[in-house]
């Protein structure tokens, strides 16, 4: 499974229980939508550093990065990139 | 005595004043047209069978219709039972069996963790939530329909020895004027809130209603957004967790926080590199509050001085300390509180604060220094709670699932720094024979059984587990390494 598709399996697990597999695409606005609140934020990032290896810092925890699924696969794969 | 009276107070005195802000732009709800909400919730609660002296499960994301549903319950002379959403399903499982619920109610996304411990289908109440009856596990105990009770936080407390901590609305009314001697939360005031409501409630939520100020709801915890929210609304006061802090500091823009009269930190210890960032940022001084759910807030530091880093303030007007000499040398004393607003009992056992309390004082477990100026700092806890940015639990809830995966011995779970988070847990293993587990397996096994935050950030193989002469585990971090 690649990594977006990782992403997306995960958050629709943990954020969206219940809802059908096709209720979020990778480009839709995580933000706006409200599923990322601050509980969600600490499991996402908690989950990020355990499961993909890699330190997310306070700067880089912003819109840009976690606005969608399609930016956190591209954020993650940086990160992995440059560590 | 009913806290609602108080939210009545306020809407009397100030109809159109706002009382929450958000979390969509434009929504604004006056403390008149919250009363209404309020009150016609509580006559479809009341139509669904919700009556004095119940105990309701709450089972709902942080927002206004948390906020509402609490007063409306209270509203009915029930009491509220908070299940956090965050939650596994197992561990808001352990909620519905070890506290005797009459209802569940729920938002409708949420209802499906919960049906095994429903009694009867969910009925709809209204677009946001369905209730059903609760099944019952266990009788209510004894004397608590002598209890005026608002809450039962299902915890185990300070202490860790007891499940499930009672508050009053007499208890809650006296922790919210304590605090207030310092905080002087006002109708001038909007308070942006940005803390979990299953958690946070009492000493927060019903004080700014309580004292009329209006409470702001964030859309997301983003930097960018929490700037722009205080700055949009005219946020006087914050009150969150270390993490939104660091997370505000160092954000990329600009812009100041001029109305910032209080930004307040709670759940765990500030970081020095936190409040400088901060400082630098924004040119103000973050406060630092102490919460104890038996307790509420006895000390609060306000202006955090450089020359008192690692305090956690100075005591409030309504409490008193006692630093208790138990022959640990120096200036390090046992901590110990007494005042007013003080938890009610503990559910399971139950056992009243009189019982608890049986020398007038409640025993936080911490140990502490208090330097000539009236300085608390706290230098240690003799119980082993973990911390992930304001969520607490004792590792021995990890340890049991750990050790109930086959091929596991023993499993040691301890806390470990993390920049932003504070704390976050980590495990060691001993196996019962080599490659006797997967982590992949263990991890998926960890993840149905615990909520994601308490799921260790690294699960150690080791050969034995580190003990102290007398067979105990070591938690400290700096001991196992």
């Amino acid at each position: 499974m690649d990594l977006k598709q990782e992403l997306l399996t995960y958050i629709l697990k943990e954020h969206l229980p219940g809802e059908a597999p096709d209720s979020l695409k990778p480009d839709d606005d995580l933000i706006g939508s409200g599923i990322l609140d601050s509980l969600a934020m600490v499991n996402l990032v908690t989950h990020l550093e355990k499961h993909y290896g890699i330190v997310v810092g306070a700067e880089e925890m912003s819109p840009d990065n976690f606005g969608s699924v399609s930016a956190l696969a591209r954020f993650v794969a940086g990160k992995q990139a440059s560590a | 005595m009913n806290l609602v009276e108080l939210l009545d107070a306020t809407a009397a005195r100030q109809p159109e004043h706002a009382a929450i802000i958000g979390p969509a732009d434009g929504e604004v709800l006056s403390y008149a047209q919250f009363r209404t909400w309020v009150d016609e919730t509580a006559g479809l609660l009341a139509d669904h069978g919700v009556r004095k002296g119940h105990c309701v499960g709450l089972h709902c994301p942080s927002g206004r219709d948390y906020i509402r549903l609490t007063y409306a319950i209270w509203r009915l002379g029930a009491c509220v039972v908070p299940i956090p959403t965050e939650l596994s399903a197992e561990e808001k499982m352990r909620v519905c069996q070890g506290i005797a619920l009459d209802h569940v109610l729920s938002d409708r996304k949420g209802q499906g963790a919960l049906s095994p411990a429903l009694a009867a289908p969910v009925q709809r109440v209204d677009d946001f939530i369905g209730i059903a009856p609760a099944k019952r596990y266990r009788e209510t105990p004894a004397g608590f329909a002598e209890v005026n009770a608002a809450f039962i936080r299902f915890t185990s407390g300070t202490t860790g020895t007891s499940k499930g901590v009672v508050l009053s609305h007499e208890t809650i009314r006296d922790r919210i004027h304590a605090a207030n001697e310092a905080l002087k939360i006002g109708s001038g005031d909007k308070v942006l809130w940005l803390l979990s409501m299953s958690y946070h409630f009492a000493v927060s939520i019903v004080a700014y209603l309580s004292f009329g100020a209006a409470i702001v709801l964030a859309r997301n915890h983003f930097a960018k957004f929490l700037i722009d929210a205080c700055n949009r609304h005219g946020v006087t006061l914050i009150y969150g967790a270390p993490m939104h802090y660091e997370l505000m500091a160092h954000e990329s823009g600009s812009e100041r926080l001029p109305g910032l009269r209080l930004a307040i930190s709670t759940t765990i210890a500030l970081n020095r590199s936190t409040v400088e960032a901060f400082d630098r940022r924004f040119g103000h001084t973050l406060s630092q509050a102490l919460g104890v759910i038996e307790i509420g807030l006895p000390c609060i530091d306000l202006y955090m001085r450089p020359d008192k880093w690692g305090s956690v303030g100075k005591l409030l007007p309504a409490y008193e300390l006692r630093m208790e000499d138990v022959g640990l040398g120096g200036e390090l004393r046992r901590i110990k509180f007494r005042g007013q607003g003080f938890f009610d009992a503990y559910y399971d056992p139950w056992r009243t604060r009189e019982e608890v309390m049986a020398d007038g004082w409640f025993d936080t477990g911490d140990l502490g220094v208090l330097d000539s100026d009236g300085y608390l700092f706290i230098k240690g806890r003799s119980k082993d709670i973990i911390n992930v940015a304001g969520m607490k639990f004792f590792p021995q809830e990890v340890e049991a699932v750990l050790n109930a995966f086959p091929g596991v011995q023993e499993s040691c779970v301890f806390a470990r720094k993390h920049e932003l988070f504070g704390e976050v847990p980590h495990a060691q293993v001993v196996l019962a024979k080599p490659d006797a587990v997967a982590e992949p397996e263990l991890k998926a096994f960890l993840g149905q059984h615990l909520a994601p935050y308490k799921i260790p950030e690294q699960i150690e193989i080791v050969p034995a587990l580190v003990r102290t002469a007398s067979g105990k585990l070591v938690r400290d971090e700096h001991r196992i390494k």
